[in-house]
């Protein structure tokens, strides 16, 4: 079998022409269910269809740790595979806008809300009604007086925004923000459920979460004019922003390294095209934490049954 | 011999000749004495060896002599000889030659595929890939052979020197032992050279292979082969997934447990099985025995709230004098002058009251440390049981990567200070269980004699002499925990537990490289002040 191989390949080989570079894609390893299952249909894809390289790198969940690796273009980060704006404005300004080193897709679009467990969905249903004190202390686990909720981990932008609305709603007295990393939060979050504890949080949809647990969000204001006023880059931003209506949907992109161009240009170009849409990746996440598939079957399968939007992404 | 030689160098050039040729005619005899006891070591080619064995015991060795015997024959001739080291030394390095040349057939089959593919990249990547293991295959077989061949008479000689203390020891040449040697070899090599010429296939691969079996479907050897040999071990298990409860609440708070419906298809391996099971039985303790989990929190809680009132509720200016004070009093102007620049560098940029929440977690911590680590220190160091007990949890306290129990502290005992200081407790605790253990089991039997003579009871046996007598290890073992606990600092702050530790964490979570440094060596400066302060204060008392 060998030797008709090299038989072929010496063939070709003497009428070979020159093809681009293409060298192996290096995508990130986010923590949420969403970024790890786009970044998995992008591996199938690359690997699949377009027969280049593209390894998903385990462990590569810090988001500004892939942001300087895009930057620097060197192989060590290339993908960044759920960009969710404007949550990750330093990210964007630094990098996408900025320095120019890091290019995006057309986004999809999400929604950022603040959620209980449906168990304690009669008491508390909308912002209102966190204005109550005796709903406050329900909340309130470290016996200070005000009610705990978490905005987010500390980095993102969401959690300034969060922080602003409370604020602006007027909970500052009652409410009180926890900022921690989401793995450690959701680590809480198992626990109070399990117990049937009460807990207010901030997430997001498309996202594994609501696949996990019933969970209800909470009604918000309608949107006016100047009721989102953001000026988080001030020094004193908690009190010159305002927030007090809800927010915006939130438009999430894959970002990707424009070294890729010279590095492995049709990934570049397929990378460019790749256009998704919420309820795709909301399926992709169901299959996976409901029905307990591996999230590389979940991306391979559907890459399988979709290969004319595929063959779209890679024109 | 020297000292009759040396005697007759004075009586005349007659005698010293005769002296001369006698000298010359013993160590002849000796020599041929030797090279008899050689001979009979090595059976075979005793002139060889003979000669190669004198020179070494005379230390009169060429730099660069070589066994060409053994340079061309490598682990066979070490087989042959029964000198199993330099087998293995052999062996090793035929075995990376070959499997390089394996590696080299691999690739050039590989830039094959590339070349009908089309890809100039990958047809470029394996060019050199074969190329590069050509060279490391000839090279490295060469240097092997070049080793074995230069230590070959040296190792061999000293087989020879076991042998004659005991003659058990391998000698002479013996083709049984190929036997062995082909043994070795035919359990290593095939596998091993086989994988080297192959690409593996991946995890994912093997794990298609195994629902393609379970599901029926035709498999081919190589496939089944490959995933159970030269790839990870093969899952012998599939079991079906453990069933999934919830406990829901009642109106009355007593709670039902649901079982919950799964959707899942696929069987898992042991592995997802236990995670999943571990995952229950957490669900179910935080469920049911919450509330024990619960006034654990709330009193750690009101033992940190006491501290913090202390050192955050003080005004700088007085804690800061109160601080000076200590220092100064207990380890003298020196200590002093540290503690101080500490303070005014925590002033200075802005950390005192994060750095004061900081030192009050690390204050509670060491409290409960010292609470429970101490008694369980003397029972290590007084019963051998307590020993047997106690020591290996702590290896495990000590060398299980906190973040390990970080998430289960958090699912029970929510996020903030109090999951910190136990995490912090697991961490910084087996320092002082150790030394306090150390310093009970160092007091003097004669001491404690003394004081049973004297008509002490155990309980003042303890008090009035083990416990004094073992204070400065107990005092270095308060140190450790300090230490430790503010080592934790970080990743206590990861849960929640705030102080100088999240300052480190946000910045770095921003990209902040600056704002972090600052504040890590405010950790590192509060660390090293406390440090000095308790080893001066433990030297001077003693």
């Amino acid at each position: 079998m060998t030797v008709k191989r090299y038989l072929l390949a010496a063939a070709i080989a003497a009428s070979t022409t020159t093809v681009q570079a293409q060298d192996k894609v290096a995508i990130s390893d986010l923590s949420w269910t969403g970024a790890k299952v786009i970044g998995h249909v992008l591996s199938a894809v690359i690997n699949g269809p377009m027969g280049s390289e593209a390894e998903i790198v385990n462990g590569l969940s810090d988001g500004n740790i892939v942001a300087e690796g895009m930057d620097k273009g060197d192989g060590s980060a290339d993908v960044y595979t759920d960009l969710w704006m404007p949550n990750r404005q330093v990210i964007w300004d630094k990098y996408v806008e900025g320095a120019e080193s890091v290019l995006v897709n057309k986004p999809y679009p999400g929604t950022q809300m603040m959620y209980v467990p449906t168990y304690m969905a009669d008491k508390v249903s909308s912002f209102d009604d966190l204005a109550k004190p005796e709903i406050a202390a329900m909340f309130d686990k470290d016996g200070n007086g005000k009610g705990e909720y978490w905005a987010g981990a500390s980095d993102w932008a969401s959690t300034k925004m969060w922080q602003v609305k409370f604020k602006s709603y007027g909970l500052d007295d009652l409410w009180e923000p926890v900022l921690v990393p989401q793995d450690t939060f959701l680590a809480q979050l198992k626990g109070n459920i399990a117990g049937e504890e009460p807990v207010l949080f901030y997430y997001w949809t498309p996202e594994a979460v609501h696949a996990q647990y019933d969970l209800s969000s909470l009604s918000e204001a309608e949107r006016t004019d100047g009721c989102e006023d953001l000026n988080l880059d001030e020094e004193d931003w908690l009190e010159s922003s305002t927030f007090n209506c809800e927010s915006k949907d939130a438009t999430i992109y894959i970002a990707f390294s424009k070294s890729l161009e010279e590095r492995n240009p049709p990934v570049a170009k397929m990378l460019s095209q790749v256009q998704l849409d919420p309820d795709t990746i909301n399926q992709w996440i169901l299959e996976i934490k409901d029905e307990g598939e591996d999230p590389a079957d979940v991306a391979e399968s559907w890459v399988e049954a979709n290969m004319d939007i595929v063959k779209g992404w890679m024109e | 011999m020297q000292t009759p030689a040396d005697t007759q160098h004075q009586a005349g050039s007659l005698a010293e000749v005769t002296s001369a040729q006698r000298a010359a005619e013993k160590s002849g005899a000796a020599d041929a004495e030797a090279k008899a006891a050689f001979g009979d070591f090595v059976e075979k080619s005793r002139d060889y060896y003979a000669g190669t064995f004198l020179k070494i015991q005379q230390a009169r060795l060429r730099l660069w002599h070589m066994n060409f015997a053994a340079a061309l024959g490598g682990f066979i001739w070490a087989a042959l000889r029964g000198n199993w080291m330099l087998f293995w030394v052999g062996f090793v390095f035929d075995m990376i030659a070959a499997a390089n040349l394996g590696l080299v057939y691999r690739y050039s089959a590989d830039k094959a595929d590339a070349i009908v593919a089309n890809k100039e990249f990958l047809i470029e990547r394996f060019s050199n890939w074969t190329f590069l293991h050509l060279i490391a295959a000839v090279g490295i077989f060469i240097a092997g052979r070049l080793i074995i061949g230069w230590l070959a008479d040296r190792i061999y000689y000293r087989q020879y020197s076991a042998w004659r203390i005991d003659s058990s020891v391998n000698s002479g040449v013996n083709a049984s032992r190929w036997i062995i040697a082909a043994l070795v070899v035919t359990l290593v090599a095939p596998l091993t050279l086989y994988r080297s010429t192959q690409d593996a296939p991946s995890n994912r691969d093997c794990i298609k292979v195994a629902r393609a079996i379970q599901a029926g479907d035709e498999v081919g050897f190589k496939s089944r082969f490959d995933c159970s040999t030269i790839s990870e071990v093969p899952t012998l298990m599939w079991l079906k997934r453990p069933p999934q409860y919830t406990y829901p609440k009642n109106d009355d708070g007593t709670r039902n447990i649901v079982l919950k419906e799964s959707k899942a298809k696929r069987p898992v391996n042991l592995n997802v099985w236990l995670s999943e099971v571990i995952d229950q039985k957490i669900d179910y303790a935080k469920a049911f025995y919450g509330y024990i989990f619960d006034g654990i929190t709330r009193w750690l809680r009101t033992l940190l709230n006491a501290i913090e009132a202390l050192f955050v509720g003080t005004p700088w200016p007085v804690s800061a004098g109160i601080f000076l004070l200590i220092a100064y009093h207990f380890a003298g102007p020196k200590v002093a002058v540290f503690t101080a620049s500490t303070m005014v560098y925590l002033g200075v940029f802005g950390f005192w009251q994060t750095a004061m929440s900081t030192v009050s977690i690390v204050i509670a911590s060491t409290i409960i440390c010292v609470l429970v680590g101490l008694p369980l220190g003397v029972w290590v160091g007084k019963s051998r049981l307590g020993s047997a007990i106690v020591t290996p949890i702590l290896d495990v306290m000590q060398t299980i990567p906190s973040f390990v129990y970080l998430l289960p502290a958090v699912a029970f005992f929510s996020i903030g200070k109090p999951p910190g200081i136990l995490a912090t407790v697991i961490f910084a605790m087996p320092p002082m269980v150790r030394l306090t253990a150390l310093g009970i089991k160092q007091v003097p039997e004669s001491t404690k004699e003394a004081a049973l003579a004297f008509g002490a009871n155990p309980r003042q046996l303890l008090t009035k002499v083990e416990l004094p007598l073992a204070t400065p290890s107990i005092m270095a073992g308060v140190n450790q925990v300090v230490m430790m606990s503010l080592s934790m600092a970080v990743i206590a702050a990861l849960i929640g537990a705030g102080g100088l530790g999240f300052v480190v964490v946000d910045a770095l979570g921003q990209s902040e490289v600056g704002r972090g440094l600052l504040a890590g060596i405010a950790i590192a400066l509060i660390a090293m002040a406390i440090d000095r302060i308790i080893q001066q204060a433990n030297r001077a008392e003693n």
